[in-house]
């Protein structure tokens, strides 16, 4: 049922009068004679009303978005005839024909029919203007985030990535909250630089740093990490309900004309914007739920042993798990007049850890105006302002961490005042007192400029700033026993400064040529920078006299380290596009890019690309399929070198009796390249059954070259870092697809169901001139049997994966003297990294009431140095060895040769996992309940997250990495396990 | 149209122009880091950096020495320390490669500052300032610590492997360079500690006649030593010790010996059953890191910053006795062991009537005297008594058989450097 639009009621709030007056003050005449086009949009099938659609006036600029109800006004339309377009992912593109008649108003309902085809869907990252996906020749990926948000409430704008993209692997891989993710695109592309795609929100860079930063500087002056490794998330300071979608572009063939920083893969988020001639649409949005880890640490047999005063040990699986509370408030409203729209939102959320110490709070602010300042010229301003505070849990391979503390003692140690058991000397409710915190404030803001003087002809130019303040600190109270800090208590603190300033202009120019009537096209150039400057600063205060006193200065003893970082890259493009007829598109590009961290004598560096979509026509395919796009591309992408490697340098450092002394640091290279990737890939968009289900299959190809690489010198040659290089290459290959389908589709029962899947393969391809030959071990039982010869770099091996596992393991049993039997020789045991991953998306809606979302995932192919299992084992800790103890506690030959292996060597064990990751299940209050409230469509939502894995890696979770979101991390070294989330939410609008 | 071409000629001319100014706006500088240029101002601190990265892993090296030898054993969780204490390491899988690595790169750099100080000052003023005496004598101990600890090791920058020996005639030869500088520039603190380096590099040579002779020049009280501090803490107290991180303590062949009736307590002496100053022990019953063995903690140094004695007077005695011992003047010998033993109350030696008991003498004085200080390693691996030690300690987890004496050579040189081959079997592994 679709409802009148409603005049302006007054009921808006000030900030939403400052933005009516705006569009007051600044209106742009519309013409006495122009008239309007209004209507609604809805689901064929179910009649609901579709909000977010896309509404185009073909051959004009004119346009809009219909609202939460469906509806949409577009004024200003001079009268004649229109073709009258409306395009929505998931809904086949649909047009109609009106006339506009001066003064008058046209009307126009678009009834959609569901499509998992969506050929018409605009793409703006990294094609030069807007372009409709039949036009590209990339796979590039869209998101709708605010519709995934209408069916399961995202704890963050990474779950949103999860599962979802194939290509795009993002997942939780630690505990805390606020604590890095994993997030990396098409596998491994270098050896040395970040795998982090670069994220860009509204056209502007900015920073998504996805580690700790803590150790990064003043070294050992200061302090180690503050938390323990993982660091918190960048990318968690986004609030999700301000995200209207995401586009992904995998790989250079897709990003070339990101340049230097194309490499990787890109992501540009969307906010959310206000809808012109519309009312205020309030939407209110409460949750409340809790984190719970599964029980499965490896420790329930630690209430069986008991120390010595008698003290029965805790299992952590008991006493350490607890529920962690989550609250959330967002209130975003949006609406506009003729010529602003606005939309704003708030947001707050606590969530606390299932072992605490741990919570996160996070306040959010945006603002997003868009003022059409004339006939040809918009400007549109975005701000945002965060508060992110994360209380974070020490954990990890960390002497202070909770989980570590409470997992690696021995049970039959266990004493009134070390209830776990005794060993690693920091006492869990020591380890639970120290207060540690990153509280960053964060501020976005950028204006973008779209002036199109002629129809065939318009520029956009942005002009934005990333502006990060995290501070860290970390308290160690006096009083308490901290093994190196000793009983006299600690501070740190830190400031990590960001900012980014990114410039970009894009002009475009659509032509048709005048010999070659069907051949249009489009010409785009332009230029793109940004500069980044990064300070680190970091105190250390350390001895206090007594309680009372936290700060850094109070304390005996004060260190202090600072670091510095900047760089600044400049690129310019052009780009052309042929069209050729309505089926085929061919494009080429080139960028130029300089970039402060290229050595001194290299240069330009230049990334060209060429891309081709043939759609084919109807007439050329069999009848069960409904459309085909076959593309191809191949493209250029860069990865610039760490901004100071360039440079040969000595660091400076204390010796003697506090003098000062300085030590070979850095060799320097002024050759320095950036990486240079070469990306091709072919694909094929199916639509099969009137486009009930689609097909999206990629096969891409990837090379590195120049890769950088460290090359060590002998130390005798003095320098203590490697000397970077341009010298490796890297093969990455995959295949993507996706299957999308609607299986059922009727007004009382719908069931929808997509399937992800990808295959990644990585190879060393070549090491450069300084790598050696050297040769692996084949054993055979415990026998050495041959070998076979490779090509090698310090731990890096041609024809292996990037983060291989060569070591030495267990060969068998030597029953003579009662040991196991390790090889002399370091073996292949295995990657790091999957190479296989999928997922399974699917949603059942019940007649218009109930709708039901599953999401399961799972990855195959990787393999972990099990180091919390042989630690656990070492510390006589964990079942595996409590299990063969005698019923007092006894040791046991079974138990001493459980040790014995874990005392020679770490296990591997497999990541291989299968994840339920999502359940949700929504139910849209009736309108006869919700109308009486004066509320327009409620929901109320059932939610769970991480549910349950299945996985055989002896392992409380497969995905654990002591590092979070490290790029190379590989260790699960106690990092916690993500925990499960149970959310009830609440989201209604008026 | 007209105009709108005049407009992308104008852009097009802009743009060139951006690209040709790029070049100075794409200039950054890293604050943070000296160049090669900046040590031209910087000449104290190169040298104080040499000198500096010598002492720095001091601390790594003496527990390392005292895992592989019978004075420490492996008590937390590390690998390498495990590795070490049960001598399971090879060529590839030293732990004790870092420490090597540290004290070539020394190496290189004193031959850096050398050039330095010649460029900078000219030769005449650099061959008689303090600084080249003091990288000099940074050189020669780095040479001399090669030559004591690893197997092989590497003589110049990417130079082929050289012998133990080799490295140990060559800190002779660089002492002597070191001494002669030293005395130019006034400097008879680095004169004397490299003589005292001198003395023991040549008692590592069996030169016992030019050690004696250096030794005697060192009179008492004289302590050359590696210095920490608030930036670069000692690692013996940080990684192994009570109330630290307890990963390694005395071996288990101690423990009978050690009384803690007193905090700290002490070894006892293992002749006449007195307390011995020399050697305290921390132990307060507890279990260390592996949740299992017993802690008794070294207690020498207890302070973050505390020194690490590299050469001595003690020492240069110790090293009198042993060439008035290899001479056959036991009578001489068992003197000086007496007045190290008289300066800390404890009950004389008579004078041995054998060779036997002299050197059991010998050897319980330097244990005591030189206790953490890295040099038990090499006292059994010179008197070729490794095997004998731990076959006698009758523990399966540490037999004699087969046990390393030395450590084997980084294998980050013979990886990057040409001239030396990076093949397991090629490279030197003493073992009994």
């Amino acid at each position: 049922m679709t409802q009148p639009l409603q005049p302006h009621r007054g009921r808006l709030s000030s900030l939403l009068a400052v933005a009516a007056a705006l569009a007051l003050v600044l209106p742009v005449g519309a013409a006495a004679q122009d008239g309007t086009v209004t209507g609604s949009v809805t689901a064929a099938t179910t009649g609901e009303p579709i909000n977010g659609t896309q509404i185009t006036i073909m051959d004009t600029q004119l346009g809009g978005l219909s609202n939460v109800n469906g509806r949409f006004l577009i004024t200003r339309v001079p009268p004649g005839t229109y073709t009258i377009q409306a395009v929505h992912v998931g809904f086949g593109t649909q047009t109609e024909d009106v006339t506009v008649t001066a003064g008058g108003s046209a009307t126009v309902e678009f009834r959609m029919e569901v499509s998992a085809v969506d050929l018409d869907e605009i793409i703006v990252t990294g094609t030069a203007g807007a372009v409709e996906r039949r036009k590209l020749g990339v796979s590039a990926a869209s998101l709708n985030v605010s519709d995934i948000q209408e069916t399961i409430p995202l704890d963050g704008f990474s779950q949103a990535l999860e599962g979802r993209i194939p290509g795009v692997r993002s997942i939780g891989s630690v505990g805390g909250v606020g604590a890095s993710r994993v997030l990396t695109v098409r596998g491994m592309d270098s050896f040395s630089l970040g795998q982090r795609p670069v994220i860009y929100i509204d056209g502007i860079r900015v920073d998504a740093l996805g580690r700790e930063w803590g150790s990064s500087a003043g070294g050992q002056t200061t302090c180690c990490a503050f938390s323990g490794g993982s660091g918190e998330d960048r990318l968690s300071d986004l609030n999700p309900d301000e995200i209207e979608r995401v586009e992904v572009l995998k790989g250079p063939a897709a990003a070339t004309l990101y340049g230097s920083e194309a490499s990787g893969g890109v992501i540009q988020v969307f906010t959310k914007r206000g809808r012109n001639n519309s009312p205020a649409n309030f939407t209110f949005e409460v949750g409340a739920g809790f984190n719970r880890h599964r029980a499965n640490f490896p420790t329930s047999l630690r209430s069986n042993f008991r120390g010595e005063d008698g003290t029965v040990a805790l299992d952590p699986n008991e006493s350490l798990i607890e529920n962690g509370l989550i609250n959330t408030y967002s209130l975003t409203v949006d609406g506009g007049g003729e010529n602003v729209t606005y939309f704003v939102s708030g947001g707050f959320s606590f969530e606390e850890g299932s072992i605490k110490p741990n919570d996160q709070k996070r306040a959010n602010l945006r603002v997003n105006l868009n003022w059409t300042a004339g006939e040809n010229l918009t400007v549109g301003v975005t701000s945002s302002y965060v508060r992110n505070r994360v209380y974070a849990l020490q954990s990890g391979n960390n002497w202070l961490g909770i989980y570590t503390n409470a997992l690696l003692t021995n049970p039959n140690n266990a004493s009134v005042d070390e209830p776990y058991g005794g060993g690693l000397d920091v006492n869990v409710e020591d380890a639970q007192a120290i207060k540690t915190y990153s509280d960053a404030d964060r501020f976005q803001g950028s204006v973008q400029l779209n002036y199109n003087p002629r129809p065939w002809f318009h520029h956009r130019a942005t002009l934005g700033l990333d502006a990060v303040n995290d501070q860290k600190s970390r308290n160690l109270p006096f009083g308490r026993h901290y093994t190196y800090i000793g009983t006299l208590g600690e501070r740190n603190i830190g400031y990590r400064n960001i900012r980014n300033f990114t410039l970009d202009y894009t002009g475009n120019l659509d032509y048709t040529l005048p010999f070659a009537g069907n051949i249009g096209g489009s010409f785009a150039f332009g230029t793109q920078g940004y500069w980044e400057i990064g300070s680190l600063s970091m105190a250390t205060g350390k001895d206090f006299a007594g309680e009372g006193v936290t700060t850094v200065s109070g304390a005996a003893r004060n260190f202090g380290g600072e670091s510095f970082s900047e760089e600044i890259n400049l690129g310019f493009f052009g780009q052309n596009r042929f069209d050729i007829g309505d089926d085929l598109f061919v494009t080429a590009a080139v960028r130029v890019d300089g970039n402060s961290a290229f050595g001194k004598n290299y240069g330009f560096q230049v990334y060209p690309k060429a891309d081709m979509a043939y759609n084919l026509n109807e007439d050329m395919l069999p009848g069960f399929i409904s459309s085909a796009k076959l593309r191809g591309a191949v493209g250029m992408g860069g990865k610039a070198p760490g901004a100071f490697a360039q440079f040969q340098t000595y660091v400076p450092s204390t010796v003697l009796e506090d003098l000062a002394g300085v030590a070979p640091s850095n060799p320097g290279n002024d050759l320095l390249e950036p990486e240079t990737k070469v990306e091709y890939e072919a694909g094929l968009d199916l639509g099969l059954m009137d486009d009930r289900i689609g097909i999206d299959a990629t096969y891409w190809h990837a090379t590195t070259n120049n890769a950088l690489l460290g090359i060590a010198l002998p130390p005798s040659e003095g320098f203590g870092s490697s000397q970077q290089r341009n010298t490796g290459k890297i093969l990455n290959r995959g295949v993507e697809l996706s299957v999308n389908s609607t299986i059922i589709d009727r007004s009382d029962f719908s069931w929808s169901t997509g399937i992800n899947y990808e295959w990644n393969y990585n190879e060393i391809l070549d090491l450069g001139e300084t790598a050696v030959a050297d040769s692996l071990p084949i054993y055979q039982g415990t026998e050495l049997t041959g070998w076979t010869q490779h090509t090698r770099l310090g731990g890096l091996w041609e024809g292996f994966p990037i983060v291989e596992i060569i070591r030495r393991g267990i060969l068998g049993w030597d029953p003579t003297k009662r040991e196991h039997i390790r090889s002399v020789y370091s073996y292949y045991q295995g990657q790091a990294f999957p190479d296989h991953l999928a997922s399974l998306n699917t949603h059942f809606s019940v007649g218009r009431s109930l709708r039901v979302a599953v999401q399961f995932r799972g990855e195959w192919g990787a393999s972990m140095v099990n180091s919390d299992r042989g630690y656990g084992v070492r510390q006589l800790a964990y079942d595996e060895y409590l299990m063969h103890l005698g019923p007092n506690g006894e040791r046991t030959p079974a138990a001493d040769s459980v040790l014995n292996w874990h005392r020679l060597a770490y296990p591997v064990d497999s990541r291989d996992n299968i994840r339920l990751q999502e359940v949700s299940v929504s139910y849209t209050l009736p309108e006869s309940l919700t109308s009486m409230a004066g509320l327009q469509r409620s929901t109320l939502t059932l939610s769970g997250y991480n549910l349950h894995w299945w996985d055989n890696c002896n392992c409380p979770d497969p995905n654990q990495l002591y590092q979070g979101g490290r790029d190379y991390a590989s260790s699960p070294f106690l990092g916690l396990p993500q925990p499960r989330q149970f959310k009830l939410t609440f989201k209604t609008r008026f | 149209m007209n105009g709108s071409k005049t407009k992308g000629w104008a852009t097009a001319l802009v743009a060139v122009l951006a690209l040709g100014a790029c070049e100075s706006l794409l200039t950054v500088q890293d604050p943070q880091r000296y160049t090669a240029d900046d040590l031209d101002t910087a000449l104290p601190a190169v040298a104080n950096g040499v000198e500096g990265a010598i002492h720095s892993v001091m601390d790594g090296f003496v527990t390392y020495q005292a895992l592989l030898a019978d004075v420490y054993q492996h008590t937390g969780t590390w690998g390498g320390y495990d590795e070490v204490d049960h001598g399971r390491f090879q060529y590839g899988t030293s732990p004790m490669d870092g420490t090597h690595n540290a004290w070539l790169r020394a190496n290189w750099f004193a031959m850096d500052a050398e050039e330095r100080f010649k460029n900078v000052l000219g030769e005449s003023e650099a061959a008689s300032s303090p600084m080249t005496a003091q990288v000099r004598l940074g050189g020669a101990f780095a040479d001399l610590y090669m030559g004591l600890t690893f197997c092989e090791s590497v003589g110049q920058p990417s130079g082929p492997a050289i012998t133990d020996m080799d490295a140990l005639r060559q800190a002779v030869q660089e002492f002597t360079n070191a001494m002669q500088t030293a005395q130019s520039a006034g400097r008879s603190d680095y004169a004397m500690a490299a003589q005292a380096g001198r003395a023991q590099a040549n008692l590592l040579l069996g030169d016992l006649t030019a050690a004696a002779a250096d030794a005697s020049a060192i009179g008492d009280g004289y302590s050359y030593e590696a210095v920490f501090n608030q930036s670069s803490n000692n690692s013996v107290v940080l990684l192994t010790t009570k109330n630290f991180n307890e990963a390694a303590g005395l071996l288990h062949k101690w423990w009978d010996q050690i009384d803690i009736s007193d905090d700290p307590g002490f070894m006892r002496d293992p002749w006449t059953d007195e307390y011995d100053m020399r050697l305290p022990v921390y132990f307060d019953g507890e279990v260390a890191t592996d949740n299992e063995t017993p802690h008794y903690s070294q207690w020498k140094y207890n302070g973050l910053t505390d020194n690490i004695p590299m050469v001595h007077s003690d020492l240069m005695r110790l090293i009198e006795a042993e060439a008035a011992m290899s001479a056959g003047d036991y009578a001489g010998a068992t003197a000086i062991l007496n007045n190290l033993r008289d300066a800390v109350g404890l009950a004389p030696f008579e004078t041995p009537t054998d060779q036997g008991m002299m050197m059991d003498y010998l050897l319980s004085e330097r244990f005591a005297e030189l206790f953490m200080e890295g040099q038990r390693a090499a006292d059994l691996y010179r008197f070729g008594l490794t095997r004998q030690i731990f076959d006698a300690l009758d523990d399966d987890e540490r037999e004699g058989s087969d046990r390393p004496t030395k450590f084997t050579m980084t294998d980050s040189e013979p990886l990057y450097n040409d001239n030396i081959d990076d093949d397991l079997t090629k490279r030197c592994a003493p073992k009994t």
